[in-house]
């Protein structure tokens, strides 16, 4: 526990802060106040961040942003609500790095298109957090610069790639933090470090401004530590955006209202549970699992679905991830912006190699070099073409799934928060890990992590997926649990 | 263990190398990650379906041709990340291609 | 005796379409050709991290209006894919284009255009159209050789570019001249470009003895140096060929300073682009009515215009080609013939000197004194007998270049063709009294009466009416007969 931090204070979720806020602006100091104290005392055990802000510049942001709302503060729906963004975001003026020695000095000269609209609602970016260097990790130890621990047991990785998001959530630092699922790359650490965490529908938030790994499967979504919170972020950052191509023609929807509608009428769904996915989780994680399941069970119709696939998931997952990967990330060759070498004399060629052999990670270079790999004429049918022909079945095997059942369930992550260094000699265990939740990114449909309880300490959590465009079924259900776990508003005791 | 050459021929197509200790470790994941992807393989009923590339139904929008009304005079864009010479980006050298 | 193997030449043809407003992935101002270097610039045209393209739609339309007066097939789906080259030009390494593929495909393809030469009608094919974006520019310190590096301006990155491909069709510079002027003037006809902009079109040719190895020559600007560049490579390989030796398949590098082509690099693998579509950018369904609404908004055509002229005007289809594919001379053309209809005669004069001058004092189309009138008040001079072929020529530079108003300058200076029949007699006797020997031999022979007449207009300063100095000339010999006999 942290001196002269109130943790009711910090606990408290943003709608009621947001309350606090509107009635008297000058509590946004006091709460900012907590939160760095929080920070001042578990950063330097669970290194978060990449870049903090420090807590005067926000003060003054803060002095602006009351001077400049004046009159429109009631209709901020983030008035004064300090947030943490995943180092993959960029933001205009603070640097964006990736965790990445690539991007170690890059600040970008332009917001995302999901930064402008929490900074049109009056959210206070506190800070870039940690992540898998581009993304490409699931424990957040490919970063650059350090790895980040998980607030619950600091010899534990927090997951990834989003681990500094989830970690500064769950221990305090932040009440919401955004981040970013490839391949499960929220939901991950959000059930690692006992968190709610959203992957949007493909296409429902904007992609501007959010640095690519696989560009066909990217999302960025919320994270909070209860379900009404997660719910606000996601009607702030959904919605189309022209900057993006991918993004859908739909205005954005009030999550909140359309939640608290669901849970009023309480209709009865049909839930599948995913066998397979249960059934090859670590038993600690099964058990606790299928102990909650029974929990919704008692209300809702579940019933068992089978998923005939199962390594095959993976293989796709990372063929075309990689794939992906390897052309966007042709872009760094430390010219317009990222790391520099001396380059007089010498040739492009050889310019370019050494900045991408001294910016790039090793993960990072094997699924690049993979990538292109895939992609050249003598493989790209039998890797990349198979892939995106086996996404198409995965595909159709949901959408048959989804005529028999309004959702499905399986445990987020098939495992507990590994130690430090545990998955560092097997890659393949850990790509392995990810089974569960790759699925909703290869076929862009929704998925939900929802924290439900521990083991030896350690959070376990469930993951919902439904069909493209109904998270409020997702949040519905994520809320009936909540009430039933009493999983809401936790930060963990870092010791 | 895989042959170096596939390693060489990696690093030319991605233009960057592994370091000594990168190249040992890649060595001995490579065969398992195709091993992995192999799994494809064996997938009833692949042949007869087309590729997804894109998983959401949605057409491609268009803009109208209209231009900002502002150019980035000062530079602003590049300045701070890349090496400016009158206005003109620093690059290493090229072979008049 | 040798006889040699065919010529094959296809070209691969850059044009910007310069007549957008905006670049064709992001909203950056495109006029970028007089602004300081980075400027026309935005985070997408940079390739900065985390930005994204967005199709404009015009680049879209004009695309298809130039499939369609290329005669091509349009595809039923609009795939942008991405082609993976590193190059310090490209900001992303990549460049969005089309490409003929498994799941993707060029915008238009199986075309043709017809061209005219040797008094011949010839079809050149058009393998495929594509939309892609056009890389940034390098500048180098000094030579290219000596320069510690480079120098980028990404003011051209993302402006729209279409690329024309052609089969090999063409079988001599001059096929290749008259198919680039002939796409040339279909690209202004259509308003999509100004390709005298420079860097506005940009020319890959490829060109190889049939059975032996090709040959691409790279970026050439300009129609002429297309001409140039292909007439040196026939002689470099036929040579090679010639001395029993193997035309090496290679990229070269046309040298507009040294009239040469150089080698860049040798071809003996392809380049792996590792084309993907874009997952930025979802396909669009390019319905019929989306072609049929720009297929009815094209505006007259060449060959159509061509067609209409001979029809409209008698003129030959050579004369007619040559008007039409200089769009402003062929609106020149027909201003003119409003108030004038010797067609032909108007023709010639526009094809032959008025042209020439044009070119030679590089005046601009759309700002020329000369006015279709100015020519008209010339052409009945001439018809009228007021001003000789001879005249017509020498003062016809003067109304080109400062548009005088022919009539006023005719009256004012007593440029005036002189008919006047006293005064020729006056003139005509001096010349018979001073050339007695001329006097004799046109009346033995004919045909000397020429002689005596060019001794009337040099003494007339060419102002004499040469068909009156001959009457008069005549009649004066005929008398000399009739008292000789």
């Amino acid at each position: 526990m942290v001196n002269n931090v109130s943790y009711k204070y910090i606990s408290m979720p943003i709608y009621k802060l947001l309350q606090e806020f509107k009635t008297d602006p000058m509590k946004v100091f006091d709460y900012l106040e907590h939160v760095y104290r929080v920070i001042e005392s578990v950063e330097t055990k669970i290194k978060a961040f990449i870049t903090l802000m420090p807590q005067d510049a926000v003060f003054r942001r803060v002095e602006t942003l009351i001077k400049e709302s004046k009159g429109k503060i009631d209709s901020m729906k983030l008035f004064g609500i300090p947030i943490a963004v995943k180092d993959v975001i960029s933001t205009k003026g603070i640097r964006t790095t990736c965790a990445s020695r690539m991007l170690e000095n890059y600040i970008p000269p332009y917001n995302a298109t999901v930064i402008e609209r929490l900074i049109n609602e009056g959210s206070i970016i506190i800070g870039k957090t940690n992540m898998d260097e581009f993304a490409m990790g699931s424990t957040t130890e490919t970063s650059a610069f350090y790895p980040t621990r998980n607030p619950w047991d600091l010899s534990r990785v927090p997951g990834g790639s989003s681990g500094g998001s989830a970690a500064a959530v769950s221990s305090g630092e932040a009440p919401i933090a955004l981040g970013s699922d490839t391949g499960g790359s929220i939901r991950n650490p959000a059930a690692f470090c006992g968190i709610y965490g959203l992957k949007p529908t493909y296409g429902l938030v904007s992609r501007y401004g959010l640095i690519a790994y696989a560009s066909s499967m990217d999302q960025i979504g919320p994270m909070a530590r209860n379900t009404i919170d997660l719910a606000i972020l996601l009607s702030i950052i959904a919605g189309h955006d022209p900057k993006d191509s991918t993004s859908l023609p739909i205005g954005s929807k009030n999550y909140v209202a359309l939640v608290k509608e669901l849970v009023y009428k309480e209709p009865k769904l049909r839930i599948g549970i995913i066998k397979e996915l249960f059934e090859n989780s670590d038993e600690n994680v099964k058990v606790k699992a299928y102990k909650v399941v029974d929990k919704l069970c008692t209300y809702h119709e579940c019933l068992t679905v089978s998923l005939p696939y199962g390594k095959q998931i993976v293989a796709a997952y990372y063929i075309i991830a990689m794939a992906e990967a390897s052309s966007n990330l042709a872009r760094f060759d430390g010219v317009r912006y990222g790391l520099k070498v001396p380059f007089e004399n010498k040739s492009w060629e050889e310019v370019y190699l050494e900045v991408r052999t001294k910016g790039f990670g090793y993960e990072v270079k094997k699924r690049v070099a993979l990538g292109a790999y895939i992609l050249s004429v003598g493989y790209r049918d039998m890797y990349y073409i198979r892939a995106l022909k086996f996404r198409r079945i995965l595909k159709e095997t949901f959408d048959k799934i989804f005529r028999s059942v309004d959702v499905v369930v399986s445990p987020t992550m098939p495992i507990l928060p590994p130690k430090l260094g545990e998955f560092f000699e097997d890659p393949i265990k850990i790509y392995l890990a990810d089974i569960n939740t790759v699925i909703a990114n290869l076929i862009g449909i929704p998925a939900i992590s929802i924290p439900v309880d521990f083991y030896n300490g350690l959070p376990i959590a469930i993951q919902i997926m439904s069909k493209q465009l109904t998270e409020e079924i997702l949040l519905y259900l994520s809320m009936q649990l909540e009430e039933k776990t009493g999983f809401r508003n936790i930060i963990a005791e870092v010791h | 263990m895989y042959e170096s050459s596939v390693i060489d021929y990696l690093e030319k197509l991605a233009l960057l190398k592994f370091t000594d200790e990168e190249k040992k470790r890649i060595e001995s994941e490579i065969g398992k990650i195709v091993e992995l992807f192999s799994e494809l393989v064996n997938v009833e009923g692949l042949d007869i379906v087309e590729p997804l590339y894109h998983v959401v139904e949605i057409e491609l929008p268009l803009r109208d041709d209209e231009p900002l009304n502002e150019i980035d005079t000062n530079h602003e864009l590049l300045s701070g990340n890349a090496v400016l010479e009158n206005g003109y980006v620093k690059a290493p050298k090229t072979v008049g291609e | 005796m040798y006889s040699n193997p065919k010529l094959l030449i296809g070209l691969e043809v850059h044009v910007q379409l310069t007549k957008l407003k905006s670049k064709l992935f992001c909203p950056t101002p495109a006029d970028y050709k007089k602004s300081p270097p980075n400027t026309h610039v935005c985070p997408v045209c940079l390739g900065l991290p985390g930005t994204l393209p967005v199709v404009n739609r015009k680049a879209i339309e004009y695309a298809i209006a130039v499939a369609k007066a290329l005669n091509c097939e349009i595809s039923d789906k609009l795939i942008f894919v991405r082609k993976h080259y590193f190059y310090p030009d490209l900001p992303k390494n990549y460049q969005i284009s089309q490409y003929i593929g498994p799941g993707f495909t060029a915008i238009a393809k199986n075309g043709y255009v017809k061209i005219f030469v040797n008094g011949k009608t010839k079809i050149i094919r058009i393998r495929r159209i594509n939309i892609e974006e056009d890389p940034g520019r390098i500048l180098y310190i000094g030579s290219i050789e000596a320069s510690p590096y480079s120098l980028i301006d990404y003011n051209r990155s993302g402006i729209t570019l279409l690329e024309i491909v052609t089969e090999p069709d063409m079988t001599s510079p001059k096929e290749a001249r008259a198919f680039l002027e002939k796409l040339i003037a279909i690209l202004e006809y259509l308003e999509v470009t100004d390709p005298r902009e420079e860097g506005a079109f940009r020319v890959d040719v490829n060109i190889s003895f049939e059975g032996f190895g090709r040959v691409e020559v790279k970026n050439i600007g300009s129609i002429k140096d297309v001409e140039k560049a292909l007439t040196y490579e026939i002689i470099r390989q036929k040579k090679i060929v010639e001395q029993g030796g193997k035309v090496e398949r290679e990229t070269r590098h046309w040298d507009p300073n040294k009239g040469i082509t150089i080698t860049l690099r040798s071809k003996e693998y392809e380049e792996d682009y590792r084309y993907f579509p874009d997952p930025d950018l979802p396909p669009m369904r390019i319905d019929k009515n989306f072609i049929e609404k720009i297929s009815s908004t094209l505006p007259e055509l060449p060959d159509d215009r061509i067609n209409r002229f001979v029809r409209q005007y008698s003129i030959d289809e050579y004369r007619a080609t040559i008007l039409v594919l200089n769009k402003w001379l062929a609106n020149f053309f027909e201003e003119a013939a409003k108030i004038y209809s010797n067609y032909k005669k108007l023709a010639d004069l526009l094809i032959t000197d008025f042209l020439r001058w044009i070119n030679e004092y590089e005046l601009m189309p759309e700002n020329l004194k000369v006015t279709p009138l100015h020519i008209v008040k010339l052409l009945k001079l001439w018809d009228e007998g007021v001003l000789s072929v001879k005249m017509v020529k020498e003062l016809l530079p003067r109304v080109i270049k400062e548009g005088v108003d022919i009539e006023t300058y005719v009256v004012s200076s007593g440029y005036m063709r002189i008919s006047d029949r006293e005064y020729l007699c006056k003139v005509i006797e001096e010349v018979i009294r001073e050339n007695p020997k001329a006097v004799r031999d046109a009346l033995s022979n004919p045909k000397a009466i020429n002689y005596l007449v060019g001794l009337v207009m040099k003494k007339t300063e060419s102002r004499a009416d040469p068909q009156i100095t001959r009457e008069i000339i005549q009649d004066y010999l005929n008398r000399l007969r009739m008292e000789g006999s």
